[in-house]
């Protein structure tokens, strides 16, 4: 109940953020494409607590200033292989341990390793990645403590 | 003029990844062309919006980004079963 | 002042993200397979769009239009890990292999 109430605030505002126009007519749109959306979440289950818990919002904001400055990082170095005249890449495939509880947890490190460029999660399993990376430094990254640290956190929160 | 260097730089990289799109060698490869193809798309509309003074072009970049997701997610399915629709889905219908 | 500095700002912010662009380009045409193409594809989709989507921002200014903005490169951000790992997994679900030695390497550690 909690969490609809907040998906529909949220739904509101960003629907008054899009639309531009405050007329009796597109706010019943507004309204009733609303109304939609929140059935279709409730038949679907596309969000709930599980899927989204109201705390991890809090603390998602401080781990993305982190991520942003690794994505940042990995970029660069990225960007410096591709310009070298001579390709200086290591390929590799390799099996990252990814021991979190709960899904949401497993679903952030997926999608983060794959949002820092040199790296892409290939596959998911219950408590492991098949990460692909395109170099050992940006391998090394991942498996840096520092990574599980912030996870660890973002678990913790919840 | 910034916002003119942008926008050649953008379709300059939309053609080359055209050529990636066209080369293969494997439909991947193709699949994943069209995918930053289309994230190219979004950032030149955004550009152009500016550079034309039309800031409407936003709406059309915000849909397009969407539309992108999708439609990749789509061609993926039907490439790896055939349909669209997969065996599973009707299952837990 | 402030608005000089603002549009230099936004015009570093810009060129940087063309000359991502291009980088972008160049390695996914010089990068040998389609694993390795796909970490040039993620160097377009994180901070080449960021780059140039907060150039714009400055451009505009506090508005409609900045919240907009924000919105395309939210979606951006959330919708291409999705896309990339959908795409990743189903090249290596159809037996997509770089190489037998990596896989090896791979099964091993």
């Amino acid at each position: 109940m909690k969490h609809s109430l907040l998906l529909t605030a949220l739904l509101v505002l960003f629907w008054l953020a899009l639309s531009g126009h405050y007329v009796a007519f597109t706010l019943i749109l507004g309204v009733l494409s609303i109304a939609l959306v929140m059935w279709l979440n409730r038949k679907m289950h596309i969000s709930d607590e599980k899927v989204m818990p109201p705390l991890l919002l809090l603390r998602l904001p401080r781990y993305w200033a982190w991520l942003l400055l690794e994505i940042i990082k990995s970029n660069i170095h990225v960007a410096i292989k591709i310009w070298q005249p001579r390709l200086d890449i290591q390929p590799q495939f390799k099996k990252i341990p990814s021991p979190w509880k709960r899904d949401v947890t497993r679903v952030v490190h997926a999608n983060s390793i794959t949002l820092t460029p040199g790296t892409v999660t290939v596959m998911v399993d219950k408590d492991t990645l098949l990460v692909h990376s395109l170099t050992d430094e940006t391998m090394q990254a991942l498996e840096s403590p520092e990574m599980k640290e912030q996870l660890e956190k973002l678990e913790r929160f919840q | 003029m910034i916002l003119a260097v942008t926008a050649i730089a953008l379709l300059v990289a939309m053609a080359l990844t055209l050529v990636r799109a066209l080369l293969g060698p494997s439909i991947f490869d193709r699949i994943l062309a069209v995918n930053t193809f289309g994230t190219k798309i979004v950032l030149f509309l955004g550009v152009y919006g500016f550079l034309t003074n039309r800031p409407d072009f936003l709406d059309i970049a915000l849909v397009y980004a969407l539309i992108n997701f999708i439609s990749t997610l789509a061609v993926l399915r039907f490439f790896e079963s055939g349909q669209l629709v997969m065996p599973k889905d009707k299952e837990s219908r | 002042m402030w608005d000089i500095l603002v549009s230099y700002c936004s015009d570093a912010l810009l060129i940087t993200g063309s000359f991502l662009s291009l980088t972008f380009a160049i390695g996914l045409l010089r990068f040998p397979d389609f694993y390795t193409r796909m970490h040039a594809a993620g160097v377009s989709d994180t901070l080449c769009a960021g780059l140039i989507v907060l150039g714009l921002v400055l451009q505009a200014g506090i508005s409609l239009v900045t919240l907009k903005l924000l919105f395309i490169l939210l979606f951006l951000w959330f919708t291409s890990p999705t896309a990339s790992f959908a795409l990743a997994r189903a090249a290596h679900r159809a037996g997509y292999r770089v190489s037998e030695q990596e896989e090896v390497a791979s099964s091993n550690s």
